[in-house]
C-alpha cells in the first residue's frame, strides 16, 4: 500500500508542485492550507508523513507540529523560508524530524521523504533484532563486525578505502580528524598531499550517504582543522 | 507582629548573648580567682553546707589557737628561778624536745639575756590576758599547779564563779555551762577533753593528728612538755553564737581586739551570700546562653551587622580600639606583678631549683589578674578580642582597609597618594616622638599631659587628613573606572558619590553622559532590529514565489515529449532561477552582516590547512576552468582565530571569482605568508577583461564587467570582505593593470595546546 503524505502550505502553488512531485514517486498526497486544517486532517485520515510550512494563517506550522506530536508519532518535515540556524534548531526541538529550507531542491525533498518513511517503517525492526554494538548517527548505522554501513536501514556499497574511512569516523563520532591522521591510519603510510586524496574519498562517500552532497549533514569538513562524522541524535 | 519580631530579633539576640556571656564569664572568673587566691578562710563544702560556724575548720583552728595561746601563757607563769627555767620562747613551740629545753635553760640560766626574754614572754602573757578580758565569746581560766592565774570570767556571777574559781576544776559536770555557751574544753594532764552540747567529743580518733582534726595537744604525734603536763591546766567555754563585744573606756569606744570568732561568723555569712550571688548570676548567664542557642540565627545576623560597622573602621583605628580595650587588663597585670614582686622573685629563685614551689606565687598572680577591679578589665578584653575575631571572620583581610594600604589602589595617582600618606606619617613620627620623650624626661606631669594631648591632636589631624586624601583617591579611581567602563560599552553601571565629595559633580555629569549614550545606543539597537525584521520579511517574501518557480521549472524539466526548443527555454529558466536563488541567499547574508547580526563562532584553526581543504573541495571546478592554479602554501601551520565556515566561504568566493573572470590559459596564484605575527593569504589572477580603475570592487553589486551579463551576483567580494571583518581580519583588493589581487589578513595566535585532535567548538553554520 502506498504511503499517504499530507502537504501543508498557505501557497497553493507550492502545495500542488510538491503533490505532483510526490505523486510521481507513487505516494498518495493530501493537501491542507493552514495549521488548523492540517490538525483536522491528521486526526481524520491515515497520514504517514507530514510536510508543513511554518508561516501560515490561522495556526502556524510549529504550533501545529507541537499539537500533532502530543497525539501521533509520524515523521514530520518542516519546510520553511527561514534559513537561520536558530530557526532550524527551534523547528527540530518542537518535534520536527527534518528541516528543509525554501526554495527547496526537488530531488532532495523526495530523498528526505523516502528516508524518513524508510526509517519509520523498516528501521525499527532492524534495530530491535540487533544485539551487536552498532554506531548510529541520524540516518546512518554502522556495524563494525559485519563492516556494513546502513543508510535508512539499507546497506551501502563502499570500496575498501571508503570503508576504512567510515570505520574510523563512525567509531569516533563527533571527533575531528586532521587529513594527515586519516591518511596515515587508512593508507598506513606517510601522508603525502593528504588533503586532496582524503577530500576525493570524502566526496565519493558523501555521494553515497548524503541526501544533498553539496550541503552535507553527516560527513563534514571542519575548516582549517580536519574532518568529522557529525553526531546526530537518533529518534527511535 | 512577626515582622516586628524579625526586625528586633538580631538586636535582642545580641543583647542576650552579651549579657549571658558577660554574666557567665564574670561569675566564673570571680569563683576561679577566689579559689586561686584562697580568698575565703572556709572550704567550698563548708560554704555550701548549711551548718553553723562551729562546723568549720576555720572555727576549730581559731579555738585551737586560743587554747594554744592560753597554754603558752600558763607555761610562762612562774618567775624564773636560778636553777629551774625554760626558754621555750616560741608560743607554738610545744613540740620541742623537753630534755633539750631544760638543758639549754640550765646552761643559759646565768645568762641575763635569757632572763630578759623570760620576762618579755610573761609581759606578753599579761597583755594577752588583758586584751582577752572583753571578748566573752571564749571564757577561760588558766591554772598553774591548781591555782588560777589568768581568767576573763572573774566578773561573771553564778556558776562561773564556782567553776572558774575552783583550783581543781577538772571533774565538773559539762552540762553546767553559762547560757549561750555550748562548747567546753578542758586541758589537764596533757590531754584535752571536749564537750559539745553536753556530749563528750571523741577528738582523738585513732590517736594521731591529721589535717582537719582539732589541733589540740594529746595526740600520739602531738605531745606536750612535761612542764605543761605537770603544772598547767586550762578550761575554756565557747559561745554557741559568737557576739561582738564592745568596751567603753574613759576616752573612747573600742571594739574588743580579739573578736576573731565573731569575725569568723560574720565572714562565713558574707562568703555564703557572695557564693550564692555568684552562682545565681552564673545560672542566669547559663540560661541566657541556652536561649542564645535558640536565637543563633538572629545572633549571626547581629554579628554580621556588627562586622559591617567594624569593617568601616580603618585598620589603625581597630588596633587602637583593641589596645584601649586590652589596656585595663594590662594595667591589672602590671599592678599584680608589682604587688607580688618579692614573692615572685623569691619563687623564681626557688623555682630554678624546684618548679613546684613557684606555683603558689603564680597562682596568686593569676588570681589577681583574673579578678581585679571586678570583672570589668577581663570583660573589656574578652569583648575586644571577640569583636576582633568577628571582624576577621566576616570581613576578609581587614588590614587592607588601612590608611597605608595599597590594596585597592590600582591607578598610579592612587599609589602616589598612598606614598604621600606614608611619607607624612614617617616624617611625623620623629617630631612627635621627640616631643613625648622630652616631656617624659622632665618628669613634669603637666608637661607630659600637654605633650600627650598635643601628640594626640596631631595624630588625629593626620589621620583625618590621610583619610580625606584616601577617600579622594578612591573616588577618583571609581570615576576613572566608570569612564573606562563607559568607553568599553558598559552603560548600565551607576556611580553614586556622596554629595560631600569634591567629585560628586563630575560623577553626576558622567552619569548624564552615560544616560545620553545609553538612549542613543538603545535607539540604534531598535532601528537595527527593525531593519533586521525587514530583511527577514523581504527575504521570505522573495523566497516564496521563488520556491514555486523552481518547483514548476523542475516539473516542467521532467515533462516528457517537449519540443527541443521548449526544452532549451526550460534550461534557461532553470539556470536563471538558480541564480536568483543564490542572489537572494547572498543578499540576505550580506544584509545581516551589514547590520551586525552575522553570528560568528570563532575558534583556533590552521589557515594553511583551510586553504588546502578549500582547494581540495573545489578540485572539480578548478580542473574544468581554462586556467592553471599555482599554490604556494607552507607546510607549517598558521594558527588564527576565525570562523571556519565563514572563512571557507571567503576563499570559495575568491577562487570562484578568479576562475570566472581569469583570462583563458592564464595562471591563478594562491599563496600564504606568515610574517610579523600575521598570516596573509592572497589570491591573484589576470583579468579577462580590462579592469576599470578607481572602483571599489567590494562595494555591493560592483563588477568588473559593467554589462552584468555573467553569472555572478556581484556580491562575492562584498561577502568576502564582510565575512573577513566579522571574523576580525582585514580584507584588501589591489589592481594593477589587469592583475587582480585579493588579500585576507589575520593575526596569528599561539599554538593551541591540543593540536586539533580533540573536538573543537563546532562550527555553527552547516
Amino acid at each position: 500500500m502506498n504511503s499517504c503524505i499530507l502537504v501543508v502550505d498557505d501557497d497553493q502553488a507550492i502545495v500542488n508542485a510538491i503533490a505532483i512531485l510526490l505523486e510521481r514517486e507513487g505516494y498518495q498526497v493530501l493537501r491542507a492550507y493552514d495549521g488548523r486544517q492540517a490538525l483536522e486532517m491528521v486526526a481524520e485520515e491515515q497520514v504517514d508523513l507530514l510536510i508543513i510550512d511554518v508561516m501560515m494563517p490561522r495556526m502556524d506550522g510549529l504550533s501545529a507540529v507541537l499539537r500533532i506530536r502530543e497525539k501521533r508519532n509520524l515523521p514530520i518535515i518542516v519546510l520553511s523560508a527561514k534559513s537561520e540556524n536558530t530557526d532550524k534548531i527551534l523547528g527540530l526541538s518542537m518535534g520536527a524530524d527534518d528541516y528543509v529550507t525554501k526554495p527547496y531542491n526537488p530531488e532532495e525533498l523526495v530523498a528526505r521523504v523516502n528516508s524518513q518513511l524508510r526509517r519509520y517503517t523498516q528501521l525499527g525492526d532492524i534495530r530491535s533484532r540487533d544485539t551487536v554494538k552498532t554506531y548510529c548517527t541520524g540516518r546512518l548505522s554502522y556495524n563494525p563486525i559485519e563492516q556494513m554501513l546502513l543508510v535508512d536501514g539499507e546497506p551501502v556499497h563502499l570500496t575498501a578505502t571508503e570503508l576504512k574511512i567510515i570505520d574510523l569516523l563512525m567509531r569516533n563520532l563527533g571527533r575531528i580528524f586532521p587529513a594527515e591522521e586519516i591518511y596515515s591510519r587508512v593508507w598506513e603510510e606517510q601522508p603525502c598531499a593528504p588533503e586532496n586524496t582524503v577530500m576525493v574519498h570524502i566526496r565519493r562517500i558523501r555521494e553515497k550517504i548524503e541526501l544533498n552532497p553539496k550541503e552535507p549533514e553527516y560527513l563534514k569538513v571542519v575548516w582549517g582543522v580536519g574532518y568529522k562524522m557529525e553526531k546526530v541524535e537518533t529518534r527511535c | 507582629m512577626a515582622t516586628r519580631w524579625k526586625r528586633w530579633k538580631p538586636a535582642v539576640s545580641a543583647a542576650v548573648f552579651f549579657l549571658g556571656t558577660s554574666l557567665v564569664l564574670s561569675s566564673l572568673l570571680a569563683l576561679l580567682s577566689a579559689w586561686l587566691r584562697s580568698a575565703s578562710p572556709f572550704q567550698l563544702s563548708e560554704l555550701f553546707h548549711a551548718g553553723s560556724v562551729q562546723d568549720t575548720a576555720a572555727y576549730r583552728d581559731a579555738v585551737s589557737n586560743r587554747l594554744d595561746t592560753l597554754l603558752s601563757m600558763g607555761a610562762h607563769y612562774p618567775k624564773p628561778v636560778t636553777t629551774y627555767v625554760t626558754v621555750s620562747g616560741d608560743v607554738l613551740g610545744l613540740g620541742e624536745d623537753i630534755a633539750l629545753s631544760i638543758q639549754r635553760a640550765q646552761e643559759e640560766a646565768a645568762d641575763s639575756a635569757a632572763l630578759e626574754e623570760w620576762a618579755y614572754w610573761q609581759d606578753m602573757a599579761e597583755t594577752l590576758n588583758t586584751s582577752y578580758q572583753d571578748d566573752k565569746n571564749i571564757l577561760y581560766s588558766v591554772f598553774y599547779r591548781g591555782r588560777r592565774i589568768y581568767t576573763n570570767a572573774q566578773d561573771l556571777t553564778g556558776w562561773n564563779n564556782v567553776l572558774f574559781s575552783r583550783t581543781t576544776p577538772f571533774e565538773r559536770d559539762p552540762d553546767d555551762l553559762p547560757a549561750g555557751y555550748n562548747l567546753l574544753i578542758t586541758f589537764t594532764g596533757g590531754t584535752t577533753i571536749m564537750y559539745l552540747d553536753g556530749a563528750r567529743c571523741e577528738i582523738y580518733g585513732d590517736g594521731f593528728y591529721r589535717d582537719g582534726d582539732w589541733r589540740v595537744p594529746g595526740y600520739e604525734n602531738f605531745t606536750v612538755d612535761e612542764l605543761l603536763t605537770d603544772n598547767v591546766a586550762v578550761r575554756m567555754a565557747v559561745r554557741r553564737e559568737p557576739l561582738r563585744y564592745l568596751h567603753k573606756s574613759a576616752n573612747f569606744l573600742s571594739e574588743s581586739p580579739s573578736g576573731e570568732l565573731y569575725e569568723l561568723t560574720v565572714r562565713l555569712d558574707q562568703d555564703r551570700k557572695l557564693l550564692r550571688n555568684r552562682l545565681i548570676l552564673l545560672g542566669a548567664g547559663a540560661l541566657l546562653l541556652v536561649l542564645c542557642v535558640l536565637l543563633r540565627e538572629g545572633r549571626r545576623q547581629a554579628e554580621e551587622t556588627v562586622a559591617q560597622w567594624t569593617g568601616r573602621l580603618w585598620f589603625e583605628g581597630k588596633i587602637l580600639l583593641l589596645l584601649l580595650l586590652l589596656l585595663p587588663l594590662l594595667i591589672c597585670l602590671l599592678i599584680g606583678l608589682w604587688e607580688d614582686r618579692w614573692l615572685l622573685v623569691e619563687s623564681a629563685l626557688e623555682g630554678s631549683l624546684a618548679a613546684g614551689t613557684a606555683a603558689p606565687a603564680f597562682q596568686l598572680l593569676l588570681g589577681a589578674l583574673l579578678y581585679r577591679w571586678g570583672p570589668i578589665p577581663q570583660l573589656m578584653a574578652f569583648w575586644g578580642i571577640y569583636l576582633g575575631i568577628n571582624d576577621l571572620r566576616q570581613g576578609a583581610r581587614p588590614w587592607e582597609n588601612s590608611l597605608f594600604s595599597r590594596g585597592q589602589m590600582k591607578y598610579s595617582f592612587q599609589q602616589r597618594a598612598v606614598r604621600r600618606i606614608r611619607l607624612v606619617a614617617a616624617l611625623g613620627v620623629l617630631p612627635i616622638g621627640v616631643l613625648l620623650l622630652g616631656a617624659l624626661y622632665t618628669r613634669d606631669i603637666r608637661l607630659i599631659l600637654a605633650a600627650g594631648t598635643a601628640a594626640g591632636v596631631l595624630l588625629l589631624l593626620w589621620a583625618l587628613q590621610a583619610a580625606g586624601e584616601r577617600a579622594a583617591a578612591r573616588e577618583t579611581g571609581l570615576l576613572v573606572d566608570r569612564i573606562q567602563a563607559v568607553r568599553q560599552g558598559d552603560l548600565s553601571g551607576g556611580l553614586a558619590l556622596p554629595a560631600s565629595s569634591e567629585l560628586a559633580q563630575a560623577a553626576a555629569e558622567l552619569m548624564d553622559v552615560q544616560q545620553g549614550l545609553k538612549a542613543a545606543v538603545e535607539e540604534q539597537i531598535r532601528s537595527e532590529r527593525t531593519k533586521m525584521e525587514l530583511i527577514t520579511n523581504v527575504s521570505h517574501d522573495l523566497k516564496t514565489p521563488l520556491t514555486s518557480i523552481i518547483s514548476y521549472v523542475d516539473l516542467l524539466k521532467k515533462e516528457e515529449g517537449l519540443p527541443l526548443h521548449v526544452q532549451e527555454y526550460v534550461q534557461i529558466l532553470e539556470e536563471k532561477s538558480q541564480r536568483l536563488r543564490s542572489m537572494v541567499r547572498d543578499v540576505f547574508e550580506i544584509s545581516k552582516a551589514a547590520s551586525g547580526e552575522l553570528p560568528v563562532a570563532l575558534e583556533v584553526l590552521d589557515l594553511a590547512k583551510l586553504l588546502r581543504q578549500t582547494l581540495a573541495d573545489m578540485e572539480d571546478p578548478i580542473a574544468e576552468a581554462p586556467i592553471t592554479l599555482r599554490e604556494d602554501i607552507p607546510d607549517s601551520p598558521a594558527y588564527i582565530l576565525a570562523d571556519g565556515q565563514r572563512l571557507y566561504r571567503i576563499f570559495q568566493n575568491l577562487l570562484q571569482n578568479a576562475l570566472q573572470y581569469s583570462l583563458e590559459g592564464s595562471r591563478v596564484y594562491i599563496a600564504l605568508r606568515t610574517e610579523n605575527g600575521t598570516a596573509l593569504a592572497s589570491v591573484r589572477n589576470t583579468s579577462r577583461i580590462e579592469l576599470p580603475s578607481g572602483v571599489d570592487f567590494t562595494e555591493r553589486f560592483v563588477r568588473g564587467d559593467a554589462s552584468r551579463t555573467d553569472g555572478g551576483s556581484g556580491l562575492g567580494l562584498s561577502i568576502a570582505r564582510t565575512f573577513t571583518e566579522a571574523c576580525g581580519g582585514r580584507f584588501r583588493i589591489e589592481t594593477e593593470a589587469d592583475l587582480f589581487s585579493a588579500f585576507v589578513e589575520f593575526p596569528l595566535v599561539p599554538l593551541p595546546s591540543s593540536e586539533g585532535c580533540e573536538p573543537l567548538q563546532e562550527a555553527t553554520a552547516s
